[in-house]
C-alpha cells in the first residue's frame, strides 16, 4: 500500500518515543522536551476526542456497569442495594424481556438476510446499462431521506385497516384485507415490509462495490465464453465479499438495537408486545426509572445487549475468511 | 456517466454492421427495463406521494384515505405553522446547524492526528475509536441522562450539541482518515521543510484538500441530526425544547393520537421530509461518491 509508505516518509525517522536514544547525555528536562517536540503535535490533535472518549464513552461505560449491579437507582438518590446477580436474575424472570429477546433475534434474522439479499438485487438491477438509470437511483433512494418518525406517522396512517391505502390497494387487485398492525401476529411482518422502503441505503453501498469491480475480469470471461449466471456467481459475488461483510457487520448491530422504527409505527410494545424489542424494553424501564427505582435494571439489560453485540461481531469477524480483499495485503 | 454512454454507442455502432435483430432485442430489452424500473419507483414513492397528497386534503377526506384531493388545501401548510412548530425549527435549526459546523470539522481534526502525526499510543487509541462503534448507543445514554441532570443539561440544547464536537464520530474519523491517506505526502513535505508546523500545514494544505469528504461529512450529519429523534427524547422533556423531530414524534405517536387530522400531520411531515429531500438532490453526487471513498475500503 502506498499510504504506509506515505505514514513511514511523514511520521519522523524515528520511532515516536525513543527513551534509550533520548538518556545518555541529555538531562531529564531535555528528553521531556524531546518527547513533546515529538508527541506534542499528535496529543493537541487528539486531544477532543480523547476527552470525548472519556466523558461521553468511558465514564458512562463504567457508571453503567457500576449501576447495574444495585437493586434501587432512581437517578435522585444514590444507588442502592448491592447484588451481582440481582438483576441478571430479574432479567431472566422477566416474560417482557424474554420476549424481547425473541422479537429481537426474530427480527434480526428475518430483517438482515432479506434486506441484504433485495438490496443487492436492486443494486445489480440498477447497474444495468440503460439512459436515465441515475434518475431512477436517485427516485429509489428518497425514501431513505424521509426521517423514520415521518414514515412512521405516514406508514401508520397507511396501513390503518379500514383507511389506508395498502388495504385499499389490495382489495382492487383482488386481494383480501391484511391486519397489519391491528393483529400480534401480522405486527412483525408489516414492519419488516415497511422497512424495505429504506433499501435505498443499502443500494448505494452495494452500487459503489460494484462500480468498482475492474471491466477487465468480465472480458475475461467473455472471452471464456462464460454465461452471464456463471459471472454473476464467480465474478460478481467474490468481489463483493468485502461490502457483503461491511453491511452484514453494520446491519446485525443495527438490527439488535431496533427501536424508533418499532416506537414510531405501534404505542410501546404494539399488540400483545408483538413489536417489543430489546431497546424498546430498555427505555421503557428508563422512563419509569425515577418513580420505580429500575435505573439498574435498565443498565444491566443495556450491558448484557453490549455482551450479546459484541459476542456476535466477534464471531462474524472470526468467520470472515471467505472475505476476498483484492489484491492488496 | 460518460464511460457507458461510449460504451454503449460502440456497441451499438457495431450493432449496426453486423446484426440488425441485435438492435431490436436490444430495444425490447431496455423497454422491459424501463417498465420494471418505473413499477418499483412507482412502489418505491408510494409513502412520499401519499404525504404529498393527504398534506394536500380536507380534514375529512384524509381520514377517509382518499387517493386524489378533490380541492387543493395549500392553507393547510400555513395552519400548521403554530408558534410550538416555530420553536421547535428554531431548535432544530440550531442543532442542526452548529453540528454540521463542528462535526465534520473535529471529525478531520483528529483523523490528522492519525495520518500525519505520531505520538505514543496512536495505534491504541485509532483501535479504541473504531471499537466504540459496536457499543450499543443505549449503554452509554442512561448514565449520560444522570450526568446531565446533575450538570443542568436536562431539557437544554447542549448534549445534542457537545459530544458531536469532541472527535465528531467514530465512523467519521474513519472515513475522514481513509481520505486523508490518499493525499500525497510530496504535497506536506514541501511545506514542513519550509518550517511550517502541523498546524498550519493541517489548516493551509489539509482543510482545503479534505472539501469533497467533508461535504459528504456535512450532507450526512445534516440529514442524520434532522432526522434523529432518539436523542432528543431521552434529554429534552419540556416542550419548548424539543426539535422538529421529537415534537412530531410526540405529538402524532404518543398515548393521545388522533388530536389531529391526517392532512395536519402529513403538512407537517411535509416541512420535515422536504429539506432533506432538497440537500440529497442537490448533493447526490457528493452524497454517492463519499460512499464510494468510505465504505468500500471499510
Amino acid at each position: 500500500m502506498v499510504t504506509d509508505a506515505n505514514e513511514k516518509a511523514l511520521g519522523g525517522e524515528e520511532p515516536a518515543f525513543s527513551p534509550r536514544k533520548a538518556g545518555g547525555t541529555a538531562s531529564g528536562s531535555d528528553r521531556f522536551k524531546k518527547f513533546i517536540k515529538k508527541n506534542g503535535a499528535g496529543f493537541i490533535f487528539a486531544l477532543p476526542v480523547t476527552l470525548g472518549l472519556i466523558f461521553f464513552t468511558a465514564y458512562p461505560l463504567l457508571s453503567s456497569l457500576y449501576y447495574s449491579f444495585f437493586k434501587e437507582y432512581t437517578v435522585l438518590r444514590d444507588p442502592e442495594g448491592f447484588d451481582l446477580f440481582y438483576n441478571l436474575n430479574r432479567m431472566f424472570n422477566d416474560p417482557e424481556w424474554v420476549k424481547a429477546v425473541v422479537n429481537t433475534i426474530i427480527y434480526t434474522v428475518v430483517n438482515v438476510p432479506l434486506t441484504m439479499v433485495l438490496s443487492f438485487m436492486l443494486a445489480v438491477f440498477l447497474n444495468s446499462k440503460v439512459k436515465g438509470i441515475g434518475v431512477y437511483r436517485v427516485l429509489i433512494y428518497l425514501p431513505c431521506t424521509m426521517s423514520v418518525v415521518v414514515s412512521g406517522v405516514a406508514w401508520r396512517l397507511l396501513v390503518d385497516v379500514d383507511f389506508g391505502w395498502m388495504n385499499q390497494i389490495l382489495n382492487a387487485v383482488g386481494l383480501p384485507s391484511y391486519s397489519f398492525l391491528d393483529k400480534a401476529s401480522s405486527s412483525m411482518p408489516t414492519m419488516i415490509f415497511v422497512g424495505l422502503w429504506g433499501l435505498g441505503g443499502s443500494m448505494v453501498l452495494w452500487l459503489s462495490q460494484l462500480k468498482n469491480i475492474s471491466p477487465e475480469l468480465y472480458e475475461a470471461a467473455d472471452l471464456d465464453g462464460a454465461s452471464s449466471v456463471r459471472k454473476f456467481f464467480f465474478i460478481t459475488i467474490p468481489m463483493c465479499t468485502p461490502m457483503i461483510f461491511y453491511n452484514l457487520v453494520m446491519s446485525v448491530i443495527a438490527s439488535f438495537q431496533v427501536f424508533a422504527q418499532a416506537a414510531t409505527l405501534v404505542q410501546g410494545g404494539g399488540k400483545e408486545n408483538s413489536l417489543l424489542f430489546y431497546v424498546t424494553k430498555i427505555y421503557s424501564e428508563y422512563n419509569t426509572c425515577v418513580s420505580q427505582g429500575t435505573m439498574g435494571y435498565a443498565c444491566a439489560m443495556a450491558w448484557v445487549l453490549f455482551v450479546i453485540v459484541a459476542c456476535f461481531t466477534a464471531i462474524i469477524f472470526k468467520s470472515s475468511k471467505w472475505v476476498f480483499y483484492g489484491g492488496e495485503e | 456517466m460518460p464511460d457507458y454512454s461510449t460504451v454503449q454507442s460502440a456497441a451499438s455502432s457495431s450493432a449496426m454492421h453486423t446484426h440488425k435483430h441485435i438492435d431490436k432485442k436490444k430495444i425490447i430489452k431496455h423497454t422491459v427495463t424501463h417498465f420494471f424500473l418505473v413499477i418499483l419507483c412507482i412502489i418505491f414513492l408510494l409513502p412520499i406521494f401519499y404525504m404529498v397528497t393527504t398534506s394536500l386534503m380536507s380534514a375529512v377526506e384524509s381520514g377517509q384515505g382518499k387517493f386524489i384531493p378533490t380541492a387543493l388545501h395549500f392553507e393547510n401548510y400555513v395552519e400548521v405553522l403554530s408558534p410550538e412548530l416555530l420553536t421547535f425549527f428554531k431548535n432544530t435549526v440550531i442543532v442542526v446547524g452548529l453540528n454540521v459546523i463542528f462535526i465534520p470539522f473535529s471529525a478531520l481534526f483528529t483523523a490528522f492526528a492519525f495520518v500525519r502525526c505520531k505520538f505514543v499510543g496512536q495505534n491504541i487509541l485509532f483501535t479504541i475509536i473504531l471499537s466504540t462503534m459496536m457499543i450499543p448507543a443505549i449503554v452509554c445514554q442512561i448514565p449520560m441522562f444522570v450526568v446531565y441532570v446533575k450538570i443542568g443539561w436536562l431539557n437544554t440544547l447542549w448534549p445534542l450539541i457537545v459530544p458531536g464536537i469532541l472527535g465528531g464520530g467514530a465512523g467519521n474519523i474513519f472515513l475522514a482518515r481513509q481520505y486523508m491517506r490518499t493525499i500525497p505526502s510530496t504535497l506536506d513535505e514541501a511545506a514542513t521543510i519550509d518550517g511550517a508546523n502541523r498546524f498550519q500545514v493541517f489548516f493551509s494544505i489539509f482543510m482545503p484538500l479534505c472539501k469533497p469528504i467533508a461535504m459528504f461529512m456535512m450532507i450526512t450529519t445534516f440529514t442524520g441530526m434532522w432526522n434523529d429523534v432518539v436523542t432528543p427524547m431521552l434529554y429534552l422533556r419540556q416542550e419548548s425544547t424539543w426539535t422538529l423531530a421529537l415534537g412530531i414524534y410526540n405529538w402524532f405517536t404518543g398515548p393521545v393520537t388522533g388530536s389531529s387530522a391526517p392532512n395536519m400531520r402529513m403538512a407537517i411531515g411535509m416541512y420535515m421530509l422536504v429539506p432533506c429531500a432538497i440537500v440529497f438532490f442537490i448533493f447526490q453526487k457528493q452524497l454517492i461518491d463519499g460512499v464510494q471513498m468510505g465504505a468500500v475500503k471499510g
